[in-house]
């Protein structure tokens, strides 16, 4: 059973979790008073245009940046539990460039491609890459094979999509828009798509919880313990895919959260996962909610994109954890 | 392997790049054949049209693509030898997306206030300055190849969110030709541009090929090289500053090809092994026919439509990493 | 070794080729504010470097380019925008995109002028060996400065002088029947997935100003390169507003979910049917352009019932 000193980690960090909500519906492209924020949210009126920004335009927002947050996050600690890799991120694993390049060859492949397609195609995309890397990172938790793999197969993809984008020329503005993602854009529908994958993968995390805390003896002695290692890995691995493809077709490339947020739960909750695995897409979720604050103020009223954000906050904390880990 | 064989290899290596570059001088979309440079070269008047286009436009974008090639072949294999890691290129470890940046910004906020032959410059600055943060973060008791990577990893990172920040907020018209360069393109290559890159290559790349010697010695070991009287501290330094004045030219004249100096070494050590004194003159001539060949297929295969060189190198070069890594686990 | 024999005995051959390089054609000078150069009186065949501006433009006047720079599609025939579908483009040869154009494709064509922006200016000196380049100011000044200076290029001014006549007579013609054209305000946006931006393309924002139309306050001092936060659409809300989209893909979709919110729907231009939603892609930044807009505003402001906020 979690102690008392657990529990109130949770309870602070779910207040940290409030507390940003409540910034990001304050903070924005447009000025807005706490009164209006709590009105909108209290005493809704159809009529009153403040009100609709806070409704439409930010607890949207608000809602995606959560999912996205979390599904890192919890694909961040799934993946640095199961390759034994410190340093092992989502973001890494070569997804965004994947996504891009279904998106701009199944519209030019398959007949009658609209818009409509994208999130489907860049699902597919995400998940297809990070198979690839998965699967050519190999069983052993080198750190260096992980990401290498990664960036080369993000540099093989976004080679292709730029190639592909010469040959068809086809809306390039338009398409550009779309291949760098946005928190901004509109996908409840999305979101409402992609829940069954989330659940599914939430559910793989939940029942891993036992095999991923006797995997970090090693592998050896997991399986002398009983752990099925082949399927444990394979499930986790297909959890992370998951969460990945989900968050790449919901926001694009959001670089770092899934790295950073299962180290700060750790920080706080030690190296358990039976606490490791809730804490952890908590935090990613304040994590991306904070830095999607710091994306649309920090430029006001213009917004940055939140990966821009999370890349340049992030990437020094996966420096500072290469020094500190790898020798 | 005898001295005799790698003469040999040296002599058809460069015979066979010659070849490329005058099969590259007959192909393009101006029709050209082989017995117009025989006109040419007879100089009966003739069609002063495709006399121009030889001089001015084939040739000075070949020669900008053997050098460039060159320059990134030969900072590669200097890295690696340096880092003994034979994945640590340039473009992996942040130093070509350093220079990028630097070029990137005067490309797009400064437009004006640069001249294009100082590009060079502003990239070798950044490619310094993320060369001295990556080896100062990396280093432990001489340059551990492992984190350099890594660290070279996340600096890139980095530095491709800012380079984000400015083609998202730049200027629609600069954001785009500065878009086609960095992704590695000749199109622009002209004898303004040969020069330069040539001239970097002889403060550069000579003075490496002439430090063969130090290298072999400092690739038994520090303890064996200082031993034999290798200031290997100064050594390492200058060597690292060298490789960065290669590279950073040919980010600043044909933009980012990060796979030229991975593969050309690799293949090159594939031929000779570690003997410094071939492994470099063969990798620069590798180097130099990659980029060329990325280059002329980029450029004639579905003209007048151009793909950037660094595209089809990386549509090349990619999958072949990536069978590497596979194989060795890419740690070592 | 061998490359570099070959390099100064083409050095050589070249100094020779260029010296016998003469022009038979009569030839005369021309001036803007991108230079004077020598350019040929009747020009034969012209390659323009970008299609949504010159290569429309030169259609319009009557003057078919070689070669035009243009959106390649893979499976399909490429695309002029703002020409295919309005003129015959089958005698145009293809030669690239306008930022990479293939300058040996355009020296195959042995043309007598070549037509760019002021963004072509760093391949200016390589297009040069191969006949003058002109740089047009497109972005610098309005359409009807730069397609002057192309029709005097091109020997079309009389063909000048009826459009720029057909345009002025339709300002008139609004400017009698909407004596009070300051007090509607109109914004030109375009908007996207996740912003938008005040931009009017094919002359729009040119007719918006001809016909004196007035604007929002939030509209000055506002940039076309900036996107806005959707956040802040509000603050541009006038009489009308025009929204463009592009047919080639099905943008539509795009929005579609965020034309359907409270935010979108309580727009007064919205509410009152007064916002216009365009193709983007039917005008160029030509004459052809501001008469096209200039009609679509007339009859959808000047020629039926207006609503204003003001009242």
């Amino acid at each position: 059973m979690p102690d008392p000193l657990r529990l109130s980690g949770f309870v602070l960090i779910a207040g940290v979790l409030i507390l940003a909500a409540l910034l990001h519906l304050r903070f924005g492209a447009s000025p807005l008073g706490w009164h209006v924020v709590w009105q909108a949210l209290t005493a809704w009126s159809p009529d009153d245009a403040a009100h609709n920004i806070v409704t439409e335009m930010r607890l949207p927002r608000l809602y995606s940046a959560m999912a996205v947050g979390a599904a890192l996050g919890l694909a961040g600690a799934l993946m640095q539990g199961v390759t034994g890799n410190p340093l092992a991120d989502p973001g890494l694993l070569g997804v965004n460039s994947g996504a891009a390049f279904f998106v701009v060859a199944g519209l030019l492949v398959l007949p009658g491609g609209t818009l409509a397609m994208v999130p489907w195609l860049a699902f597919a995309g995400a998940i297809t890459a990070a198979a690839v890397v998965i699967l050519n990172s190999g069983s052993t938790a080198a750190p260096a094979r992980l990401i290498l793999s990664g960036v080369m197969v993000g540099a093989l993809f976004s080679a292709l999509t730029t190639s592909i984008l010469l040959l068809d020329q086809q809306g390039l503005e338009t398409l550009r828009r779309w291949l760098v993602g946005s928190l901004a854009f509109e996908t409840s529908g999305m979101r409402r798509m992609v829940l069954p994958f989330l659940a599914l993968a939430a559910g793989i995390a939940i029942l891993n919880i036992p095999g991923l805390n006797l995997y970090r003896l090693g592998e050896q002695s997991a399986g002398l313990m009983g752990l099925n290692v082949r399927r444990f890995r394979l499930t986790s691995l297909l959890a992370v895919v998951l969460l990945a493809g989900s968050s790449v077709a919901i926001a694009g490339p959001i670089g770092f959260v899934g790295l950073v947020a299962p180290h700060l739960a750790r920080l706080v909750f030690g190296p358990d996962f039976r606490l490791l695995v809730p804490a952890s897409p908590l935090i990613g979720a304040v994590l991306l909610v904070l830095g999607d604050i710091v994306a649309r103020v920090v430029v006001r009223p213009l917004e940055l994109n939140t990966g821009i954000v999370t890349a340049i906050i992030g990437a020094p904390v996966f420096i500072f954890l290469v020094l500190q880990r790898v020798k | 392997m005898s001295g005799r064989y790698n003469r040999l290899l040296l002599g058809f290596s460069a015979l066979a790049l010659t070849g490329l570059a005058v099969f590259a001088l007959t192909l393009g979309s101006y029709p050209l054949r082989m017995a117009d440079l025989a006109l040419l070269a007879a100089d009966d008047g003739g069609d002063t049209m495709a006399a121009s286009i030889l001089a001015d436009i084939r040739l000075p974008r070949i020669l900008l693509a053997v050098l460039c090639g060159m320059a990134m072949a030969l900072s590669g294999v200097v890295l690696q030898t340096l880092t003994r890691n034979p994945l640590a290129a340039p473009g992996l470890v942040g130093v070509e997306a350093g220079a990028g940046l630097t070029v990137l910004v005067a490309m797009i906020l400064w437009p004006t206030g640069l001249p294009v032959v100082f590009y060079p410059l502003a990239a070798l600055l950044g490619g310094v300055a993320v060369a001295l943060v990556i080896a100062g973060l990396a280093w432990r008791q001489g340059i551990s190849a492992l984190r350099l990577l890594l660290v070279g990893v996340g600096m890139t990172a980095i530095l491709a969110a800012f380079s984000d920040l400015l083609i998202t907020y730049g200027r629609i018209e600069r954001v785009e030709s500065a878009l086609l360069w960095l992704s590695g393109s000749l199109h622009r290559a002209d004898w303004s541009q040969v020069r330069s890159q040539a001239l970097w290559l002889l403060a550069a790349g000579v003075p490496v090929l002439l430090l063969y010697r130090q290298f072999n010695l400092f690739q038994l070991g520090e303890a064996v090289a200082g031993s034999r009287g290798l200031d290997t501290w100064r050594f390492q330094i200058v060597a690292l500053f060298f490789s960065v004045m290669l590279t950073a030219s040919a980010v600043a004249n044909v933009g980012t090809m990060s796979f030229v100096g991975l593969l050309a070494p690799h293949a090159a050590r594939l031929l000779v092994g570690e003997r410094q004194g071939v492994l470099l003159p063969l990798a620069a001539m590798i180097g130099a026919g990659i980029v060329l060949l990325g280059d002329t297929v980029g450029r004639t295969a579905v003209a007048p439509l151009q793909i950037p060189a660094g595209m089809v190198v990386a549509i090349i070069g990619a999958p072949y990493v990536l069978f590497l890594l596979s194989r060795k686990g890419g740690t070592t | 070794m061998t490359i570099r024999a070959g390099l100064i005995f083409l050095f050589a051959t070249f100094g020779l080729c260029h010296a016998a390089l003469a022009e038979d054609a009569p030839t005369r000078m021309f001036t803007n504010n991108f230079g004077t150069l020598e350019v040929p009186v009747n020009p034969r065949c012209v390659v323009s470097l970008h299609d949504f501006s010159v290569t429309s433009q030169l259609l319009e006047l009557g003057v078919t380019p070689c070669g035009s720079a243009g959106r390649k599609r893979l499976w399909a025939d490429t695309l002029y925008r703002g020409s295919s579908g309005r003129y015959d483009t089958s005698a145009i040869r293809y030669i690239g995109t306008h930022q990479a154009p293939d300058i040996e494709t355009i020296a195959a064509l042995k043309p007598d002028l070549i037509l760019g922006l002021s963004y072509h200016e760093p391949l200016r000196d390589k297009l040069s060996l191969v006949a003058p380049v002109v740089l047009l100011p497109v972005r610098e000044k309005d359409i009807r400065s730069y397609a002057a200076e192309l029709a005097d290029l091109t020997n079309r001014r009389a063909r000048f002088e009826e459009l720029a006549n057909e345009y002025d007579t339709l300002v008139e013609g609004f400017r009698r029947r909407v004596p009070d054209a300051a007090k509607i305000t109109i914004t030109p946006m375009e908007i996207y997935r996740d912003s938008f931006r005040i931009i009017g393309r094919g002359g729009i924002e040119q007719v918006i100003a001809d016909f004196g139309l007035g604007h929002v306050p939030a509209v000055e001092g506002s940039s076309q390169d900036i996107p806005y936060s959707l956040e802040r659409l509000s603050d541009f809300d006038s009489d009308f507003i025009i929204d463009t989209y592009e047919a080639s893909l099905d943008e539509e979709a795009e929005t579609r979910v965020f034309r359907t919110t409270r935010q979108w729907q309580s727009l007064f231009a919205v509410r009152n049917r007064q916002f216009l939603y365009l193709n983007r892609s039917r005008y160029g930044e030509t004459l052809g352009g501001l008469i096209g807009s200039a009609t679509l505003l007339f009859s959808h402001i000047g020629e039926r019932e207006v609503l204003r906020q003001a009242d």
